[in-house]
């Protein structure tokens, strides 16, 4: 399983790079997946977002279910700081409470708005597909840039939402809204995220 | 000899004392060099470590976000690092997903394929590769390579400093030294100084003075006290040295004295004398000497005996033979020898060598030559003489054969008489006349000589008378037939003798194959006469022997002589019962052996061996060539005549062994 995910990333910088051979390109919901499961590291939760030190982080998928079992099963069965990461498709707003990350889908391009609302107030990580999502107040939006999936992060939501964003996480965005709050000195990221406006 | 062994010793401990210093220092810096060195790499592999653990630390959310930008951002910040010239992210999968490269690198650098966490330093290069660790996973690899710039140019900094360092302090060490050394090398140059002055002047009164009380002041009180005794032992030497010369002039004179008296005694000997060391060189002759080789004084001045050898050698009769003899004495240094060495000439002379020793050591060979020409010819005349003598005796031998046959005729001679005269005596006393008176009786009584026969009283007797002399005349004859019988036996004992003489002469030299037995009986025979004379018992002990082959008559003439001494013996011996025992056996396969033995004076022992000596006797007639003759004849024949006796009264056994081949046959 493991294998499989390593050649899926070393598949994707293999198309990323010129120079590197060309290999069977992973789709974009693989990427996708790949990402949300890599927000688990970068995020920090308040600690109330969790039962117990075991619970597990749970993804929720909104809308139609654009990854498929292999991919959500291949991610899903790793852990992230001894918590394992669980992939589930939720409907309903009492659902979207119980996800740490919910995954706003495409298809609900129309609902965004009553979706974020649902969750407003508590300490999920939005992340969207849909140009605007940040307006929306979304946290995380994957955009598509030269054939590549980018993140547009808008911190003030998350701020809101108790949610401590890596600054690796921010240097990786093309788009950052919003200021990184200052974390005490002992924490402080030595570097600025960088900004990056299109 | 190493070449710095010949610098001065000033030199030398300066040398020392600097190439000490100099090996000090250096050993010092290398030290200090090799830590610095050796801490720097270390310093270096940590501050490496952990800049590829920052990097690393950065670059997780590139890697899980698959922004290599923001990885190559990252790397780009080790721009400040010059010494890095490379560096690589790479993905768990180990394709490269940024890399940084120093300005003066060229574009195609080549990067290494990803390895485990480790360092490595190679060609100047510390290459390390860092693994990328998050959530407890390996999600990249690091790789940085530094150059050692910093290094080589702190090692040059240290380099300028060691050899600054190196200059200053041999500068120290050879301005501190080359006063120091005085302290060592004044008292030992100023010893050397001293050992040479009192070298060169042989002056043994010179001395070094003492400095201080190190051992260079003891080597000074040493080397003081050694010329003190120098000194006192060049005066002693000295003063021996006269004394010697005194002796030697002493001795030299004693010398010269014992050699002229030497010499004047080897040149006044009639000997020529030459004595030769070890090395065949010559020693010392007389004059004598070269007179008597006929050796020029050339090849003596020339001192060696082979060049004398070669003169003399064409004087001698046989010269290999002397050469012989003389390689054979050096071969044998330590005997004598004595020889005679005849030369063509004529001349002989005695050769006496000795071995010349020098206390136990060999050291020459004193040659001693005798003239005994005269001597030897002397000596051949006497040898002459005696085989004259010899001539003499084995015709008196011949002679004493010839007078027993005289002596048998003689004898036989008598009996002839003797029978001759018994038969005339016969003759003369015989009846006949009586026949004749009777005769005429009857003639007288012719007429009547019925009645005279018959009444006659003279008449009546006739017949009877007849009848007797008829009786004697019978007895007369038988008489002188016996005699003349015996006469005529002994007459044919004479032509026997006669003939047997004359055989032996005849038979002179002739070689015959004879019994033994024939021998004996014809030597018995020959003394029979005397032998019956003396009244001497023949006993005859004849074995089975094998003729032998050899001149008769020189046979006989042994055994006759053995048979006459034997009788001689007999009759000196005076015993009733003279007895003669005459043996012949064999004696192994090749001999004969013929024993003459008597029982009569015997022979002392002392004249055992004479008695074959010539003109030994121990008879006042004699001449003593019997037995000696005897012994000469035996041998000749390749046999031998022994004499055995148990002493005086005890008798005598002559032996006499006859070879069964004769010598002469033996050698065909």
């Amino acid at each position: 399983m493991a294998t499989a995910a390593v050649v899926i990333l070393g598949s994707l910088i293999v198309t990323v790079r010129d120079d590197m051979a060309a290999a069977p390109a992973l789709s974009e919901y693989q990427v996708k997946a790949l990402f949300l499961f890599n927000f688990a590291k970068y995020v920090d939760w308040p600690s109330n977002a969790f039962g117990d030190g075991s619970a597990p982080i749970v993804i929720g998928l909104v809308g139609d279910d654009t990854f498929g079992d292999d991919v959500i099963r291949t991610v899903g069965g790793k852990s992230v700081n001894n918590r394992p990461v669980v992939f589930k498709h939720v409907a309903g707003e009492q659902e979207y409470r119980t996800c740490h990350i919910l995954f706003v889908s495409a298809s609900e391009k129309d609902h965004l708005s009553s979706i974020l609302a649902a969750v407003k107030n508590t300490s999920v990580l939005t992340v969207g597909e849909t140009d605007g999502f940040l307006t929306l107040n979304g946290m995380i939006n994957f955009s598509k840039k030269d054939n590549k999936i980018r993140l547009e992060i808008n911190l003030v939501p998350a701020q809101q939402a108790n949610l401590k964003l890596s600054s690796k996480l921010l240097s990786v965005a093309d788009v950052v809204l919003g200021k990184p709050e200052h974390q005490s000195a002992s924490e402080q990221s030595p570097r600025q995220p960088e900004g990056k406006a299109d | 000899m190493h070449p710095l062994q010949n610098i001065s010793i000033q030199r030398k401990q300066m040398l020392a004392i600097m190439l000490t210093s100099v090996a000090a220092l250096l050993l010092a810096c290398a030290g200090f060099v090799a830590y610095e060195v050796f801490s720097y790499r270390q310093e270096l592999v940590w501050s490496l470590t952990s800049l590829s653990q920052m990097i690393g630390n950065n670059s997780t959310g590139a890697l899980d976000f698959n922004d290599p930008k923001v990885a190559e951002d990252l790397l780009s910040s080790l721009r400040a690092q010059p010494d890095i010239v490379s560096a690589c992210i790479y993905t768990k999968d180990g394709t490269p997903f940024a890399r940084y490269l120093r300005s003066d690198v060229p574009k195609r650098y080549s990067l290494p394929k990803p390895q485990p966490n480790g360092h490595q330093f190679a060609n100047g290069r510390l290459v390390l590769f860092q693994r990328i660790y998050e959530n407890n996973e390996t999600i990249g690899t690091i790789y940085l390579e530094s150059d050692l710039g910093r290094l080589t140019a702190r090692l040059k900094k240290y380099a300028l400093i060691v050899g600054a360092m190196l200059f200053a302090s041999m500068l120290a060490a050879f301005l501190m030294s080359s006063r120091l050394q005085r302290w060592l090398s004044q008292p030992i140059l100023h010893l050397a100084r001293t050992a040479r002055a009192v070298t060169l002047q042989k002056n043994y009164a010179l001395r070094a003075i003492k400095r201080g009380q190190d051992e260079l002041g003891m080597l000074t009180d040493d080397f003081n006290a050694m010329l003190d005794q120098i000194q006192q032992q060049a005066a002693a030497l000295q003063a021996a040295n006269e004394s010697l010369e005194k002796r030697v002039e002493d001795r030299t004179r004693e010398l010269e004295r014992s050699l002229s008296l030497l010499h004047s005694t080897i040149e006044s000997t009639a000997d020529g004398i030459l004595v030769v060391d070890r090395q065949g060189r010559i020693a010392t002759y007389n004059k004598k000497f070269a007179t008597m080789w006929q050796i020029p004084e050339s090849a003596i001045a020339s001192g060696q005996d082979e060049q004398v050898l070669s003169t003399v050698l064409e004087q001698l009769k046989d010269p290999e033979e002397f050469i012989h003899k003389v390689k054979d004495l050096y071969a044998h240094p330590d005997e004598p020898r004595f020889d005679v060495i005849e030369f063509k000439d004529g001349r002989t002379f005695e050769r006496y060598s000795m071995p010349q020793c020098l206390g136990q050591e060999i050291v020459g060979r004193v040659w001693n030559f005798r003239d005994i020409t005269e001597r030897k010819q002397a000596e051949k005349k006497v040898e002459t003489l005696h085989r004259q003598l010899l001539e003499t005796s084995r015709q008196a031998g011949m002679a004493e054969v010839a007078t027993n046959v005289l002596h048998n005729v003689g004898n036989v001679l008598n009996s002839v008489n003797v029978s001759a005269s018994l038969v005339a005596d016969q003759v003369r006393k015989s009846k006949a006349s009586n026949l004749g008176k009777l005769a005429a009786l009857l003639q007288e009584h012719q007429n009547n000589l019925a009645a005279f026969l018959a009444s006659d009283p003279k008449g009546m007797q006739v017949p009877a008378y007849l009848a007797g002399l008829a009786t004697v005349f019978a007895q007369e004859q038988a008489e002188i037939l016996k005699e003349l019988q015996a006469l005529s036996a002994n007459i044919d004992h004479i032509k026997e003798i006669v003939a047997m003489q004359q055989s032996y002469s005849k038979m002179s030299g002739v070689v015959e194959e004879i019994p033994v037995e024939e021998l004996v009986e014809d030597a018995i025979r020959m003394n029979n006469a005397a032998l019956l004379r003396h009244d001497v018992q023949v006993a005859r002990e004849y074995g089975e022997v094998p003729p032998v082959r050899v001149e008769k008559h020189k046979v006989l003439q042994i055994l006759v002589n053995l048979i006459r001494n034997s009788k001689y013996a007999l009759d000196e011996g005076g015993r009733p019962d003279k007895r003669l025992t005459l043996q012949v056996s064999k004696n192994g396969g090749d001999f004969v052996r013929v024993a003459v033995i008597d029982n009569g004076c015997g022979i002392p022992p002392q004249n055992l061996t004479r008695i074959f000596e010539h003109g030994f006797t121990t008879r006042k007639k004699g001449h003593g060539f019997g037995l000696h003759s005897g012994a000469l004849t035996a041998k000749e024949l390749g046999g031998t005549l022994t004499a055995y006796s148990d002493g005086p009264g005890k008798g005598a056994t002559f032996v006499l062994e006859l070879p069964v081949q004769s010598k002469e046959k033996q050698h065909e």
